[in-house]
């Protein structure tokens, strides 16, 4: 048994995604839906539903009218974008309240995914590229490898040994030593035990090391989410124990084309979004404690 | 001793003037942005601003947050520095933030900037810069003790003064 799995089935508290996700998402990638089916699945999740419909109507999402039912939000903004939504919804609920060895609150944590989702589909918008289907979702749930490692040291009493500026490792690297794997590995894991879409599972698997990504059909979500995680990081966006000690590929800049102006344009037309965002995010209620 | 700090979180792209010797000024997770802060002593007056990035693109829309701009960040700290009695010739202004990833690439230097328009805005207000923390791949957090002016950093688990 490897350690991946030995640190996944060792965590029994590990948070799980309401099944109902699961389902959505085979109705995502089946193409034969349609919003009755999407509002059948949903239905008997309350607490999804009254998430759904909260995160729908803020001001991100930017409708002009209130939606009060699942069905029309399926008819207004289209199948995919309600998946992300719900993704976003089930996924606020089952943050523990602090992330053991990061030094990080839920609260940090939800800051950051949020971050980086904006900022990855932000970045799709300033490089005129083809937006890659669930950048949002796959931005958002990056680092969802974080919460099993989380969850297993506050179980096992262990800490991540890292050693600051002058430990040559990064933290990413610090994890390694200790686990014998680390939260990319662990997140694709999670993503793929969740049923989640591909693109999610290879976003959290590749997203510290796109030059890597073994086949390159998602590359281009890779890369969004490499660059916008590090932007993230940058501006300060829920830092955690390992702050800027982060590598980064030249690569996925080069790929993307990245330019300074491009980045700080981005940081400022998100600055407003990310914040109302996790304030709302957060007067729902996330962390579980 | 014995009186009982006042917090006051200070916001990313915010800035927050205060003569309550009791407060406590503090800003978190400053990456590459810059926290800037003035104190002049003989009223007391501090201020702290958590600038985000160096100036707005051509034709940006005007953000109703202050210090998300270096430029307007230290323009309007100073004029609510100021308001509160404050003298230019009796500030004494600290800098600390504008990090960078631990392997920077090209597009990366906001942090760079930050600092240069910072600078250049500060000289141009005939302001000198009394201590700085500057680089390095840290995210640092900020505190600001109204009563003494002392400015204290929080990074990497450890934490000094400035």
């Amino acid at each position: 048994m490897s350690n991946v799995d030995r640190i996944l089935n060792s965590v029994d508290k590990l948070p799980t995604l309401p099944t109902v996700v699961a389902r959505l998402c085979s109705l995502v990638s089946s193409d034969v839906w349609s919003a009755e089916d999407f509002e059948e699945v949903v239905g008997p999740d309350p607490a999804l539903t009254a998430n759904l419909l909260r995160f729908a109507n803020s001001p991100y999402f930017g409708l002009r009218r209130k939606i009060t039912t699942v069905r029309q939000a399926v008819m207004l903004m289209g199948i995919k974008r309600v998946f992300e939504i719900a993704a976003m919804g089930a996924f606020s609920r089952i943050i523990p309240a602090q992330l053991a060895g990061y030094d990080m609150k839920a609260a940090d944590f939800w800051h950051h995914s949020v971050a980086v989702a904006v900022l990855s589909e932000r970045l799709v918008v300033e490089l005129g590229v083809k937006m890659p289907e669930l950048i949002f979702t796959a931005g958002l749930l990056h680092d969802v490898g974080k919460i099993v490692i989380g969850v297993f040291l506050a179980a096992t009493s262990s800490d991540i040994t890292h050693h600051g500026e002058a430990d040559p490792n990064t933290f990413l690297e610090a994890e390694r030593v200790v686990l014998q794997t680390d939260h990319a590995e662990l997140g694709a894991k999670l993503a793929l035990k969740w049923n989640l879409p591909e693109v999610v599972e290879i976003v959290a698997r590749w997203h510290h090391d796109p030059a890597h990504l073994p086949e390159t059909r998602h590359q281009l979500a890779v890369d969004l989410v490499h660059v916008g995680n590090a932007l993230a990081h940058s501006l300060g966006y829920g830092a955690d124990r390992g702050e800027l000690l982060r590598t980064v590929d030249s690569g996925a800049f080069e790929r993307l084309g990245v330019q300074t102006s491009m980045l700080e344009r981005v940081g400022a037309e998100t600055f407003e979004q990310i914040r109302s965002m996790s304030d709302f995010s957060m007067q729902g209620g996330s962390g579980q404690s | 001793m014995g009186e009982t700090s006042r917090d006051i979180l200070v916001e990313k792209g915010g800035l927050e003037v205060v003569t309550d010797r009791t407060a406590v000024l503090r800003t978190l997770h400053v990456g590459s942005g810059c926290a800037l802060v003035c104190y002049d002593p003989t009223v007391p007056v501090a201020g702290l601003a958590h600038i985000l990035l160096p100036r707005p693109a051509p034709k940006a829309p005007v953000m109703p947050f202050p210090a998300v701009y270096a430029e307007s960040a230290v323009t309007e700290l100073l004029m609510r520095l100021e308001g509160l009695g404050a003298s230019r010739d009796r500030l004494l202004v600290k800098l600390t933030g504008c990090g960078g990833l631990r392997t920077p690439v090209g597009p990366f230097t906001i942090g760079e900037r930050v600092e240069l328009i910072v600078r250049k805005m500060l000289w141009a207000a005939g302001l000198r810069v009394h201590a700085a923390e500057l680089g390095g791949p840290r995210s640092r957090s900020v505190r600001v003790a109204v009563a003494s002016g002392a400015v204290t950093i929080t990074s990497l688990r450890e934490e000094h003064p400035l």
